[in-house]
């Protein structure tokens, strides 16, 4: 059937808006629009592309690290790595209004180096953090917003399986990526640091620091409390030293970063048939949905491509009568959209193969893009109302805490975010300095 | 959710049966880190089994999500509707993705029958029929799914309300 490639367009997104609303699996709604698309306006030979970009997608070897960062999460949730890490903290926040809050914030980068995945992170600092902050008088809101925003720095802070796939899908080295991210990430987790202790100097009862004699612990105390968290800490290290210096790939680091978690649980007394088990059957569920929602996505972009939708959007986009900036803008404010209702790997999938070839043409670094999208996730993570961070912490917080209270106490949050992703947007060094020292382009 | 019929149990015990191969491959993983950069005599075959052991995961774990009721939806809207329209929905849904994967089992069916037919290699430094084996467990992780999908519509159609 012939018809405009804009209607064609317009025909398709309306198609999965109302399938989707109809809260039909993403997996399935990408899938079925694609088949039948390609029914309608080309023919059934062409279907082949359902199967032959799925072969093709599965059958490489960076893939295999995603599964292996999730199990290296799924085994740290299992152990009681993070409870000790947030004491060891804990203890060194000192008189400080906000100390903890900083503390937590702490806790949240050293886990998110360990972690790929977001909700593990949050659930962590959900049981372990949130209690600790309460029963100190912290403001709610304040204190359930830093577990938030501080557990999301999961994607940002490498390893991060929101990179590993942006680079699969933009065909961008995941090295780079993990380069880059480092700096925006540690700035994002600094610009939370500065407003929670901004927030406690100016009202000092919202971040109330424990009393004196719980901090009254020595030094020494202090310091073999830190011993327990050295191992796990070391595997995160090495994992992103190995990828930093070339030493070994991305799915080697996660290979060996799953076996030094296991080994360090072993050590902790912790490790047992039982926690593998229920790791694996985790890890083989989040594999299963994440990947069948990016065979139903690719054979989507993969039909869009033959019926010359790619083409026609990336002509639109550079030839948008503004400048290159404003196109960067418009689509972080798509992308911004997209976040309220839908999942990270949704909108990857489903805006990527437009994106990063128009991001190319226009002459910006896929990189920095991709440093932009991840940040732009993380604000996904938190927005009503799919905001799946929210989601996590309201499955653990205390039941009189409710989604719209955890959402109003993300707010902040959000802005910070946007601040700081305007921040990269504006000065591409941001992301890009560390990569070209380290690469030296 | 707990399993209610033998597709469901099917699923499962396929899903955990195969959620072993992401330890198997970290094993391999670090038998290769180990004889490349201990002793310098980096193996030929551990890239390629990690890939054929995580596709095998990967694919049988497609199935598996949906028996949990694992897939990313967006439920915000749906959340609002009566049982009667959500039943509705559901069926429908169900019918559309049986489409799909309907579509899906018979062009990795076909891909999977040539290349088993002519034991198809993967040409690279360990020759082996690879892709034999990644073609066969899209195709069977594609029917499990049907299989699995199936057995939801049946649910849904049995269900007293």
């Amino acid at each position: 059937m012939d018809m405009s490639i804009e209607l064609i367009s317009i025909l398709m997104l309306a198609s999965m808006a109302g399938l989707m609303i109809i809260g039909m699996p993403l997996a399935f709604v990408t899938g079925f629009v694609a088949v039948a698309f390609c029914l309608i306006f080309r023919d059934a030979n062409s279907l082949v592309i359902a199967a032959s970009r799925t072969y093709g997608f599965v059958n490489t070897y960076v893939l295999v690290a995603v599964p292996m960062f999730i199990l290296m999460a799924s085994i740290l949730e299992r152990s009681g790595v993070a409870r000790d890490l947030y004491d060891a903290l804990k203890v060194w926040a000192g008189p400080m209004p906000g100390g903890v809050g900083v503390m937590t914030l702490l806790a949240a980068v050293l886990m998110a180096a360990m972690t790929g995945i977001i909700g593990g992170e949050i659930i962590l600092l959900g049981l372990v953090a949130l209690p600790q902050m309460l029963r100190l008088g912290y403001d709610r809101k304040l204190a359930m917003g830093i577990v938030c925003g501080g557990g999301s720095l999961g994607t940002m802070i490498p390893p991060s399986i929101v990179l590993i796939f942006y680079g699969l899908t933009a065909n961008v080295s995941i090295g780079d990526l993990f380069v880059a991210t480092l700096i925006p990430g540690l700035m994002l987790a600094g610009i939370y640091t500065v407003y929670v202790i901004v927030r406690c100097a100016l009202n000092p009862a919202m971040g109330p620091p424990a009393p004196i004699e719980e901090r009254a612990i020595p030094i020494a105390e202090k310091l073999r409390m830190l011993k327990g968290v050295l191992l796990p800490i070391m595997v995160g290290v090495m994992v992103l030293g190995s990828i930093y210096t070339g030493a070994a790939s991305v799915s080697e680091a996660a290979g060996v970063g799953v076996a030094g978690v296991i080994l360090s649980a072993w050590l902790r007394g912790e490790l047992s048939w039982r926690m593998l088990r229920e790791a694996s059957y985790q890890t083989m569920l989040t594999c299963g949905l994440l990947l069948w929602l990016t065979f139903g996505a690719n054979t989507l972009i993969g039909v869009y491509n033959l019926l010359g939708g790619i083409a026609y959007l990336k002509a639109t986009f550079t030839g948008l009568p503004f400048d290159p900036i404003v196109v960067v803008l418009i689509m972080m404010a798509v992308l911004l959209i997209m976040g309220f209702f839908m999942d990270w790997i949704g909108i990857m999938l489903l805006t990527m193969p437009v994106f990063v070839p128009t991001i190319t043409a226009l002459g910006y670094d896929p990189v920095w893009f991709g440093i932009l999208f991840c940040m732009n996730m993380q604000i996904s993570y938190l927005t009503p109302p799919f905001g799946p961070a929210c989601f996590y912490l309201k499955g653990v917080a205390p039941p009189e805490i409710s989604l719209d209270d955890i959402f109003r106490a993300v707010t902040p949050f959000i802005a910070l975010q946007i601040v700081g992703l305007m921040l990269v947007l504006f000065f591409p060094q941001i992301a890009l300095w560390l990569p070209s020292v380290f690469y030296g382009y | 959710m707990n399993p209610t019929n033998a597709i469901d149990r099917l699923s499962i015990r396929i899903g955990n049966a195969f959620s072993y191969v992401f330890l198997i491959a970290v094993a391999l993983t670090c038998f290769e880190v180990i004889m490349d950069y201990a002793f310098r005599s980096p193996t030929i075959w551990v890239h390629d089994s990690t890939i054929m052991l995580s596709s095998i995961g990967f694919l049988f774990g497609g199935a598996y999500a949906l028996q949990q009721n694992a897939h990313i939806r967006i439920t915000s809207l749906y959340e609002r509707f009566s049982p009667g329209a959500q039943r509705i929905c559901d069926i429908v849904g169900l019918l559309l993705a049986l489409f799909y994967l309907a579509v899906l089992a018979w062009k990795t069916g076909v891909q999977a029958f040539e290349s088993v037919s002519i034991m198809e290699r993967s040409g690279r430094a360990w020759n082996v029929p690879m892709p034999v084996v990644i073609r066969s467990a899209l195709f069977l992780g594609t029917v499990l799914l049907i299989a699995q999908a199936l057995a939801n519509l049946w649910a849904l159609l049995t269900r007293s309300r």
